[in-house]
């Protein structure tokens, strides 16, 4: 076959936004599926963002990734999440149409230019020389008779999710599998197995799916959509939904669905020992949260409708693997489902997943060069999470066919970043799910300044069109004058009298407009009312996204301050590079356990290094001062 | 085992003039230079003992060879014992430098102890005040150091941090899923933390007084004999004593070492208006040394009593000692100390005084140091700020943002959060041939 730069296997969230990204900057891409109309699909709820993972969505979106465009088409339903929490944590929680979003995915992805689409099952990965040098493949239906396909390419990205010895359990019922009617992939296992990749265990699972004409509605209340909360994407004003959006409803477990799982747990394929993988702390299954807050006598529901007609409900926050009638017992006991039709029971799947410890800083393998890993096989759970692992591995793959040098993603730049160096750095010991907490510098990474955070970064690396960066050149226009006018309009003294004639507290000197819109009371209505009163030009963007740029800085002016101290002074550890040869052995004070540690883990900057669990401060200090006084020494020497 | 640095040579006593001063080169060509500049190692020489010989300058003296590893800095080292005058020391470097040494930086050589391992910076910052301890309370200060006791003090503080910014993560991160999380009542916790650095700010207040020395400001009226009090104390003539008033124009401090307590004794000029314009700025001095003292001594001429000024001064300085000096001129109140700086009556009384400042003291408490200090002044101003957010309208997650330089000005304490910065600072306040 012919010669490819970029090879992506999987074309879920990871695979797309890899392929896409790949393609995009200009590199000859294959992508290979096992079937291709499983592009884009959406195996488990039917939401993108919620927490830190709107954020994600957002950043892809921010680099010119597809997730966020797709989602504002196929959007139904959509509303504003953390609000009371904080300018960190509130995002967008948008729904989107599991028919019409693979479908929207799809057609992007076979118009994409550079991008090949091949329906089949890679099977191995050929090297040479520490490299990758192409990929084997079969077609899917007969893969185990024809002879094996070759596909040369420079790097290869697996996003294989969890199709890797795929195998899922619903009660007693053990099924080879992927995922629902999907087969698993066996061979490449083995084929990572060989190559010295640690694969272990995970699991994760889904909620049963109930017919929306079988609730009671008058006991489940609806939260509507919140349409002014979108769009999701910065290329967009608006979204493009097809017809008014959909709410969504809320509802409760009660003591009798306790009672039910806490009688059954024996009949759960978690707790009756059946499933070895380890399953997300973070995104519990029913029995889980049972297990482990018994305190709590009822947990939130939430009834998600997956397309735009269909019946099928997604029941969040009921993720199981209880058996069949146990799962319809306990949905009946949920206020609005005590007539419940259960149209899919929910099932856990078990599937193996690759040691992230293995990857470099760019998802790279340490193993074999031009390897690239993204998404649910390095242990994440979610599709934005797989989006961000996707358009960072497609980056960073496209620059190694390219000879070019890797792109860095620092953790206080993007929750991508937090997200890349927690897996490479700490590893994941349960399916990673992105939380805000998880970043430290989480106050300068809002879901609302991704664009200001990451498309300059886009358009430098060729992922970003001319439109996105002819929209955020003006976008960054508009708060730049705005911030300018904010900054040299003033009320002093004199203006008292008319600021005490709107409500407004009187001025002991003089203020910017800047500084009084520190006033909880003031925002930018407020002040173009009282540059008005007072006789002076303010100019404000028209804009509402620029607009809230300027509230956001304002308000939050302090915090932002002290959290750019903070990120600078970690900036520092990580802007010290550690030579990829370092030898630890050379700092004689350091201890076994952290030099075991950087030897396994190689860290790139002392930052990395200072993160990994386990390896002691004292060390770092050391580490720390040996390269200062290395470079210093280098310094004198070239002197002399 | 041979060193990655070069060898860098410096004196590691003091500057002299002395009857003997020692040399150290330290680093992979030690012994080579060693050998080039003196004549006393026999080719079969071994470690750690010690040769007599001539030096390349033509002196003499000894000289001892260190095997990597088993040295002060962890490297191959030579130490030189020469006279200790200026040109011989000069001298004997030269030829070390014109041998291929490079001259120490200042810390140089504890630095390269930390870097090969044998010290870790908690105990560079100590041996850093076992060097300056000049008194036997500032030894035992530094050895405290040395074994971490404020460390452990204050990862238990970075811990109660982390609990309560862990409870506001939880509330920012979960309550869409499984409900509003309840924060509890932040307020106490946020105040314990708050309380414990400011006890430790406290202690270290009173381990300044061991570390830097207790400084006694002794102020008065013109010719009360303040100078004479000095001179008694310290058993020479420093101060000008006269019988003219005002003879002590600025102030003169003097260091004393009474019984291992490290006291500074600072001679003021005696507060009164004067009309001499130096006189006049050298009053004002004094009462800026009084106001930073650490303890005032507020010393009068018993046979002329107290005026209406000195009673205004000892109303505001309500912590001062009065002194009654001259008690053959005239009676004192009870209250008050009696001494005479002429015959030295009294005088045991007041070092008594000075001992007792120093007794139940500080030995046996973890104190931070100047850089510590600092630290948890900012921890302390961050917790404010956080403790300020939780209690405003203002959302929750901002507290955070405080809650987070806490800990990390904590972490620089304990150097759990290590920075160059950190590194810099601990080696920059050494000095050469340390």
């Amino acid at each position: 076959m012919e010669r490819f730069d970029v090879v992506v296997v999987g074309a879920g969230h990871a695979g797309i936004e890899a392929a896409l990204s790949s393609a995009r900057m200009g590199l000859k891409t294959a992508c290979v599926t096992m079937r291709l109309d499983r592009i884009g699909h959406l195996p488990c709820n039917c939401s993108i963002g919620g927490p830190a993972k709107g954020h994600m969505a957002r950043e892809v979106d921010a680099l010119g990734g597809q997730m966020g465009v797709t989602t504002d088409y196929a959007l139904t339903h959509i509303r504003r999440v953390g609000t009371s929490k904080g300018p960190a944590v509130q995002t967008v929680r948008a729904h989107v149409c599991k028919d019409l979003y693979p479908e929207l995915m799809q057609q992007t992805m076979r118009s994409q230019p550079n991008l090949t689409l091949i329906e089949a099952m890679v099977t191995h990965i050929e090297t040479a020389n520490g490299k990758v040098t192409g990929v084997y493949l079969s077609s899917p239906n007969t893969y185990h008779l024809t002879p094996n396909t070759f596909i040369p390419c420079t790097s290869v990205i697996l996003t294989t999710g969890t199709f890797l010895n795929g195998l899922c359990h619903e009660g007693k019922k053990k099924t080879s599998a992927a995922r629902h009617g999907d087969q698993p992939s066996i061979s490449l296992s083995d084929w990572l197995l060989d190559l010295g990749v640690n694969l272990r265990r995970f699991k994760t699972g889904t909620t049963p799916r109930i017919r929306k004409s079988s609730i009671d509605f008058t006991k489940a209340p609806a939260l509507d959509s919140e349409p002014d909360a979108g769009p999701f994407s910065f290329l967009h004003d608006q979204t493009f939904a097809r017809a008014e959006l959909l709410p969504c409803w809320q509802t409760r477990t009660t003591a009798e669905t306790h009672q039910i799982i806490g009688d059954n747990l024996q009949e759960s394929a978690m707790y009756s020992g059946q499933i070895e993988g380890v399953g997300p702390r973070y995104c519990p299954s029913i029995e889980d949260k049972v297990v482990r807050f018994s305190g709590k006598d009822s947990h939130p529901v939430f009834l998600e409708q997956e397309t735009w007609n269909g019946e099928e409900i997604y029941v969040q926050g009921v993720s199981t693997s209880l058996s069949a009638e146990v799962q319809i017992a306990l949905l009946r006991t949920i206020p609005g489902l005590e007539n419940v039709d259960m149209m899919r029971p929910g099932y856990a799947v078990e599937y193996d997943m690759a040691d992230p410890l293995q990857l470099t800083p760019h998802l790279m393998s340490k193993l074999v060069d031009g390897l690239f890993l993204a998404g649910q096989l390095n242990g994440t759970s979610g599709y934005e999470e797989a989006a961000g692992q996707g358009i960072v591995a497609g980056i960073n793959a496209a620059r190694f066919a390219q000879n070019e040098s890797p792109i860095d993603f620092p953790r206080h730049t993007s929750f991508i970043g937090v997200m890349v160096d927690d897996l490479v750095t700490k590893g994941v010991e349960d399916p990673y799910r992105m939380l805000t907490a998880r970043a430290e510098h989480r106050l300068m990474l809002r879901h609302d300044n991704a664009d200001q955070r990451l498309t300059t970064l886009g358009r430098e690396i060729g992922l970003v069109d001319d439109l996105r960066w002819a929209r955020f050149c003006d976008k960054q226009e508009q708060i730049a004058r705005g911030f300018a006018s904010l900054e040299n309009t003033y009320v002093n003294e004199s203006h008292n009298e008319k600021l005490a004639q709107i409500g407004q507290d009187a001025v002991r000197q003089k203020a910017s407009f800047f500084d009084l819109m520190k006033r909880p009371s003031v925002d930018l209505a407020k002040l173009e009312e009282i540059a008005q009163i007072t006789n002076q030009t303010l100019w404000l963007p028209a804009d509402s996204k620029a607009r809230e740029q300027l509230e956001l800085n304002a308000m939050y002016d302090g915090y932002l301050k002290q959290q750019t101290r903070q990120a600078d002074r970690a900036k520092k550890l990580d802007e010290m590079k550690i030579p990829s040869h370092f030898e630890y052995q050379t700092l004689k004070g350091i201890s076994y356990e952290s030099l075991e540690k950087l030897g396994r883990i190689k860290p790139t900057t002392v930052g990395q290094a200072s993160r990994i669990p386990g390896v002691r401060p004292s060390d770092i200090a050391l580490l720390i001062g040996f390269l200062k006084a290395s470079k210093s020494l280098a310094g004198k020497r070239n002197d002399a | 085992m041979s060193s990655l640095f070069d060898t860098i040579v410096a004196p590691i006593t003091g500057p002299g003039p002395a009857a003997v001063s020692v040399i150290r080169l330290s680093g992979s060509e030690a012994w080579s230079i060693g050998r080039s500049v003196f004549k006393g190692f026999p080719s079969e020489a071994q470690e750690r003992h010690l040769y007599y010989g001539g030096f390349s300058t033509g002196d003499d003296g000894y000289g001892v060879m260190f095997e990597a590893g088993r040295s002060y800095t962890g490297e191959e080292s030579v130490e030189l014992s020469i006279h200790g005058s200026r040109a011989a020391i000069q001298g004997l470097l030269h030829e070390c430098l014109n041998h291929g040494a490079r001259a120490a930086e200042g810390g140089e050589f504890t630095q390269r102890a930390f870097l090969n391992g044998r010290i870790d910076l908690t105990e560079a910052e100590a041996v850093r005040d076992t060097i300056e301890a000049q008194t036997a309370a500032q030894m035992k200060l530094a050895n405290l150091h040395r074994e971490g006791a404020l460390h452990r003090v204050v990862r238990d503080l970075s811990d109660q941090v982390t609990g309560i910014l862990a409870a506001v993560e939880a509330s920012v991160d979960f309550s869409e899923e499984v409900g509003e999380v309840d924060l509890g009542d932040l307020n106490p916790r946020l105040d314990s933390v708050t309380d414990s650095i400011e006890a430790l700010l406290e202690r270290s207040q009173s381990a300044r007084i061991v570390r830097e020395g207790l400084r006694i400001a002794i102020v008065g009226p013109p010719n009360a004999g303040k100078s004479s009090l000095l001179n008694r104390l310290l058993g020479a003539d420093r101060s000008i004593v006269t019988e003219i008033p005002g003879t002590t124009r600025d102030y003169v401090e003097e260091q004393l070492d009474i019984e291992g307590n490290y006291v500074v004794l600072i001679d003021t000029a005696g507060l009164r208006d004067s009309n001499d314009m130096v006189e006049s700025i050298g009053i004002q001095r004094s009462r800026a040394a009084a106001a930073q003292a650490d303890w005032i001594w507020f010393v009068y001429d018993a046979g002329q009593g107290l005026s209406a000024e000195d009673s205004l001064f000892l109303q505001e300085n309500s912590g001062a000692l009065v002194i009654a000096n001259k008690i053959d001129l005239g009676a004192f109140p009870k209250d008050q100390l009696g001494i005479s700086a002429l015959t030295g009556e009294g005088i045991n009384l007041l070092l008594n005084g000075i001992k007792e400042r120093f007794s139940g003291g500080p030995e046996q408490l973890p104190v931070p140091t100047q850089r510590h200090r600092e630290h948890l002044r900012e921890a302390k101003a961050q917790l404010a700020d956080a403790r300020g957010t939780l209690n405003s309208p203002r959302p929750d997650d901002l507290a955070a943002v405080s809650l987070r330089a806490a800990m990390a000005e904590l972490g620089q304490i304990t150097g759990e959060t290590a920075s160059p910065d950190m590194i810099e600072r601990i080696f920059r306040d050494f000095c050469i041939g340390k």
